[in-house]
């Protein structure tokens, strides 16, 4: 390498340093976008909502007064059963429901119960009688004191499932949500309690909550297959996208919608029809194109979670 | 070794101490807490990484859930098989912002340094 050529170099270092400097990650060719396309109720599954969606005013979480769509959802999925989340054997062999962790997401059967004090390298891991009985809640009063934030003592040990019986089928959510996303202006949303969004057949979208107290415990809030479970607040909701909801597929391609966010930008499945991830995605997990302007993609179901934040102004869930 | 080679050395060196290091699900045994221990010593929107049980690296910022941060992966999952070997998975108190404006601080100084340098060679040849 002659002289000239290690300045070169030296310079390429230098402007490409310079050019780190300069990239920020809240920036970035992911603003809402003018041609932004309105939320469409008709990808809402009838069964999944007490009535049909209405539109009202509404104050959004900036304080801009536009108008929402009012969606009234049942809290169960009318395609399915919910569950199964736990089972009760160590010996049983069949998939009960699922388990998130460590970014991956694992069959709950009696042999992973059975294992977990060698999965979690902790020996306080319990969940099991002599008999080889798994401890499932078996009651709402059972389920309720075992998944609240500071455990009940006597649920220590537990596999958590509550039953959509315990209320009365189904916990009735009303979500308003902008017909036409409101940008903020600046800054993005944090997620709350509330929940990030509403799958189309009504199920709200849940965000994650540091569960150290839960895991001190030694207790598995079980998820059945599609990512849900349920709790008194909530009732039946998902923490991970795993293709059981209803969703809308894409002619180009793109991955395919599966429910609206709180600020009314479309939440899009992780992969288009090949596999692949978006790139380029902002802080909330949201990026824009020309057909469907600025909107979401979900995180991975191993992540329990679906988005980082919201771009635009929220609407409600109660 | 050359002034060049030296300064380049130095400025990988200054670069990778610069990037944010993965928290490790392995750190603890307690799973998809570290997702949230990624953001342990970190700010709304900086950067965070953090690798899964199987080493698989998750990049992103850290956000506001429930009134913690937690890590929100934004690029694509780097899996295992196919990324560089493990950076050291240390604890991260230090905000990775710091780190990086330090790192290119060093890098521009180090490049002009060693421009000058090399610049003076030349002439004196």
């Amino acid at each position: 390498m002659n002289m000239q050529s290690k300045q070169r170099c030296l310079l390429f270092v230098t402007i490409g340093a310079l050019a780190a400097c300069g990239s920020d990650a809240t920036d970035g060719p992911d603003a809402p976008t003018d041609n932004q396309p309105a939320v469409d109720p008709a990808h809402f599954v009838a069964g999944g909502l007490k009535g049909a969606i209405t539109t009202t005013s509404c104050t959004l979480s900036g304080g801009t007064t536009t108008t929402c769509y009012k969606i009234v959802t049942v809290g169960a999925p009318s395609n399915r059963t919910v569950g199964p989340f736990c089972p009760t054997k160590i010996t049983d062999g069949s998939v009960a429901g699922m388990w998130i962790e460590g970014g991956k997401t694992y069959d709950l059967t009696g042999d992973f119960i059975a294992n977990l004090a060698t999965f979690y390298n902790d020996t306080k891991w319990k969940l099991y009688d002599a008999a080889g009985n798994i401890n499932v809640t078996n009651s709402q009063v059972a389920c309720e004191a075992a998944a609240r934030p500071d455990v009940d003592p006597a649920y220590q040990n537990y596999c958590v499932e509550c039953a959509l019986s315990y209320y009365g089928g189904g916990v009735e959510r009303t979500f308003l949500i902008p017909v036409n996303p409101v940008a903020r202006k600046s800054g993005t949303g944090s997620v709350g309690m509330g929940g990030v969004g509403v799958a189309f057949d009504g199920i709200v979208l849940d965000g994650p909550a540091p569960v150290t107290a839960i895991k001190a415990a030694h207790t598995i809030a079980a998820f059945d297959d599609c990512g849900g479970h349920i709790n008194a607040h909530a009732g039946y909701h998902y923490h991970a996208a795993t293709g059981c909801s209803p969703s809308v597929t894409a002619a180009d391609g793109h991955a395919a919608i599966i429910g609206y966010a709180l600020d009314g930008y479309g939440m899009y499945a992780l992969a288009d029809a090949s596999g692949a991830e978006p790139t380029g995605l902002d802080n909330c997990r949201g990026h824009s194109d020309g057909t469907r302007g600025y909107h979401y993609h979900v995180a991975s179901a191993g992540e329990n979670m679906f988005i980082g934040c919201f771009k635009g102004e929220q609407g409600t869930a109660n | 070794m050359s002034a060049a080679r030296l300064a380049l050395t130095v400025v990988v060196f200054v670069l990778v101490l610069g990037l944010p290091s993965p928290a490790s699900a392995h750190d603890s045994g307690d799973g998809n807490a570290f997702m949230w221990r990624a953001c342990d010593g970190r700010q709304l929107d900086d950067t965070c990484a953090f690798q899964n049980a199987v080493h698989d690296l998750y990049r992103g910022t850290c956000q506001s859930m429930s009134n913690a941060l937690v890590c929100v992966r934004n690029q694509p999952i780097e899996r295992a098989a196919s990324q560089l070997p493990n950076r050291m998975a240390s604890s991260n108190a230090q905000s990775p912002r710091w780190w990086q404006w330090l790192a290119m601080a060093g890098v521009l100084a180090i490049s002009g340094a060693a421009m000058v340098v090399l610049h003076a060679g030349k002439r004196q040849r």
